[in-house]
């Protein structure tokens, strides 16, 4: 299609521009504005269900949000996946997020006109791809779901299947995680000409953006869970491996567990009268993702800015997100210490940050690029709220006259966060690409159309050149029905039947919840079992709450 | 300019439907870098012509006035990040001896545990002449085990997966392992 464009003469080349590319224009403007609700709105019913417990409620609700086709066929996946778990529809959820598992490879090649999509309407217009962490989200909930069906097994072979299959999703999670830390160090790919003049040009504005800050990626919990797995298959090397880099986990402080959980790595005591149970809670909510966006421009002989209305002083989520991702490559770190409380390293509040790479005088004069930049334009970005993420219930396990906290947790919510504002620089320099581009496709439009003797024509371009500008939006896309956070406790029961309760109290609503499990202990083995602890009717403050 | 048409570029490629072509059924197709079907019918027959190529087999069959050695598949551990389904590997690896004429196999597991009910229950409902009597089975001389591991790096868009498949037999009788084999598969996916 290039190539016989090229043969055109410049007369015909402006006939087609006017012509043709003006309704394509206004076509991006339109979907641009189609598409501003964010993803967390369009399942808000699904969450309010899933925090009143009613899971079969939720499901109806997804199925009339989101379909199992089209651009967000991931999220349906990893929804409903995580909807069926909920409900103890173990295979079906298995067999969903499996589905989900192979959409969100990570090295699927993304079609081009998704990639053009993304890059000219916006990033939410674009099939979502999903990340690391949600890779091995998917590998956890798989991995509950064989745990609990090995429970259910009627045979040793069965159950030895099964618990195989957990051990492949505990694979899959290691390797999801040190993906993620792999990626830190990655280099651009291959990409086309287009692609990299745009990497050249942003890179001179902003500077390096392939600094990204390495993730976190040691999950001590998981590794416990994968530790347990291995004991159930009598693998004691396996076992011993994946105890000892969870106790170098906690060692290391890389969590927030109140104690270290001598208890939970220590080696099963259970003997011939008495067997052991494992217990995984999952409680509450994952937070979603917000959108803010601010004003970017070339200053006058002070290069590349960028400018807020939020107010700093008064630490608004918004504020906190600008200052801490605009400090640069190093915001990261400028989060993390937020997200620790530790005031002294928060950084002096900023509604204008400077980037003295480039001056006008790099640009071509009276070019439509430097039009563009000394006109300015919006530029959007996801983000988290800045309240605490730390693990926000605390809960016991109840039975006969005896009580054992379940005091060793791990908080997806901190975790999800955490990994976004490693992410944020990343996305921060695509972010301002992007809108560079749709600023400069509507910029040389207008300019073309505001040529032509048709009116029709003219509009169509400064429809265009508004929408371009007023369809700025982030990509808030995430797996929303995720636990907040996960709890686990290990206990010694003798064998026979016995009823449980786990009493949960989530620290910040002062919501409580009584639940009762049935559990059915065999001398000398390891039994297993997961709930779910909705964190109540009070979600839509949840994430505005603060210690 | 430039940029402009690549956006209208965008738009005439995201004009295309899928496309649908048939394929020979006996043509190998490898959408993904996952274990599939021929890594589990090569592997097997690789290993399995290792396997008899080692001493044990013509010691077995001087020592037993020629006779065809007994192996029983035990556990085949799927310690690999994929799904892997171990019954069609053991099948597969089953289908390549048999073929060959050269070993028998006893049934493993839930399988013997059906065939024993099955007898069990010959006794009480078939006609005496056509019973298939307990306590006559053959006993395994050798015992086949193994594990399937895998490991997967990847960076910049491109992934290396290694499976290794270790397998060893042993003398049911003297505990002696009599062979070892190891079958590494590569696969770049990029």
């Amino acid at each position: 299609m290039v190539l016989t464009l090229n043969g055109l003469s410049l007369y015909m080349y402006k006939v087609f521009l006017r012509q043709v590319l003006a309704i394509p224009t206004l076509a991006l403007s339109l979907v641009a504005l189609q598409g501003c609700a964010t993803y967390g709105s369009s399942i808000t019913q699904v969450r309010t269900d899933v925090s009143s417990s009613d899971f079969v409620a939720a499901e109806e609700s997804l199925e009339k949000a989101i379909k199992p086709f089209g651009d967000d066929q991931l999220l349906y996946f990893l929804e409903s996946g995580m909807l069926a778990h909920l409900q103890g529809r173990y295979v079906d959820s298995n067999n969903l997020l499996e589905q989900a598992y192979r959409l969100i490879d990570p090295i699927n090649n993304v079609a081009l006109s998704d990639r053009l999509k993304a890059i000219a309407f916006s990033p939410r217009a674009s099939t979502y791809m999903g990340n690391n962490f949600e890779r091995s989200m998917v590998g956890f909930i798989k991995l509950l779901n064989y745990m609990n069906l090995a429970n259910q097994a009627e045979s040793d072979s069965e159950r030895t299947e099964l618990l195989g299959g957990a051990r492949v999703e505990s694979r899959r999670i290691r390797i999801a995680l040190d993906v993620s830390e792999n990626e830190a160090s990655e280099k651009n790919g291959p990409a086309t000409k287009n692609v990299r003049e745009m990497d050249r040009l942003v890179s001179d504005m902003m500077g390096d953006q392939t600094r990204v800050p390495i993730a976190q990626s040691s999950v001590p919990l998981l590794d416990l869970i994968t530790s347990y797995i291995y004991e159930m298959l009598d693998e004691s090397d396996d076992a011993r491996i994946a105890r000892a880099r969870s106790t170098q986990g906690y060692q290391q402080g890389l969590t927030h567990s109140p104690q270290y959980p001598e208890h939970l790595v220590s080696w099963s005591s259970s003997d011939e009268d008495s067997g052991e149970l494992i217990l995984v809670q999952l409680a509450g909510l994952i937070p979603e993702q917000k959108e803010l966006s601010f004003f970017a421009g070339l200053g006058g002989g002070s290069g590349l800015y960028f400018s807020n209305d939020y107010d700093t002083e008064s630490d608004s989520d918004e504020g906190i997100w600008f200052n801490s991702v605009l400090s640069g490559p190093t915001g990261y770190q400028v989060w993390l210490n937020h997200q620790s409380g530790n005031e002294k390293y928060r950084g002096r509040p900023r509604n204008k940050v400077y980037f003295n790479q480039v001056s006008p005088g790099y640009f071509e004069s009276e070019s439509p690029l430097l039009n563009v930049l000394l006109q300015g334009f919006r530029v959007a970005l996801s983000y988290y709220p800045s309240s605490s993420y730390q693990l926000d219930s605390e809960s016991s396990i109840i039975w006969h006259q005896e009580e054992t906290d379940t005091n060793l947790g791990l908080s997806l919510a901190r975790k999800v966060a955490n990994d976004h504002a490693a992410q944020a620089w990343k996305e921060l320099f695509l972010a301002f690409a992007r809108e560079l581009f749709q600023q400069l496709l509507a910029e040389q439009v207008y300019q073309v159309t505001n040529d032509s003797d048709s009116q029709l024509v003219s509009l169509l371009g400064v429809v265009g050149k508004v929408g371009a500008f007023a369809g700025t939006q982030a990509d808030t896309r995430s797996w929303l029905t995720l636990p907040r956070e996960v709890r686990i406790a290990r206990i010694k029961l003798p064998a026979g039947q016995h009823t449980l309760s786990v009493q949960t109290t989530f620290r910040y609503s002062g919501y409580d919840k009584r639940q009762e499990i049935s559990v059915d202990i065999t001398p000398g083995k390891i039994s297993f079992v997961s709930l779910y602890t909705a964190d109540g009717p009070s979600l839509n403050s949840r994430t505005e709450m603060t210690p | 300019m430039r940029l402009a048409l690549l956006f209208l570029a965008g738009f005439l490629t995201a004009c295309s439907g899928p496309g649908l072509q048939r394929v020979d059924a006996d043509q190998e197709l490898e959408l993904t870098d996952r274990w599939n079907a021929r890594d589990s019918r090569e592997v097997s027959e690789s290993m399995m012509t290792d396997m008899l190529s080692f001493p044990w087999y013509s010691e077995y069959r001087i020592n037993h006035q020629d006779d065809r050695p007994k192996v029983i598949v035990q556990q085949i551990r799927n310690k690999s990040h994929d799904h892997i389904a171990v019954d069609t590997f053991i099948n597969d690896i089953k289908r390549s001896l048999l073929q060959r004429g050269k070993i028998d196999f006893v049934a493993a597991g839930a399988e013997r545990d059906d065939v024993r009910d099955e007898k069990k229950d010959q006794e009480l409902n078939a006609s005496q002449e056509t019973q298939k009597a307990l306590g006559q089975e053959s006993g395994a001389d050798f015992a086949l085990t193994g594990v399937i591991n895998s490991y997967v790096d990847q960076l910049n868009g491109k992934r290396a997966t290694y499976f290794q498949v270790d397998l060893k037999l042993i003398d049911l009788l003297t505990n002696r392992e009599v062979w070892i084999g190891q079958k590494k598969i590569q696969k770049l996916m990029k």
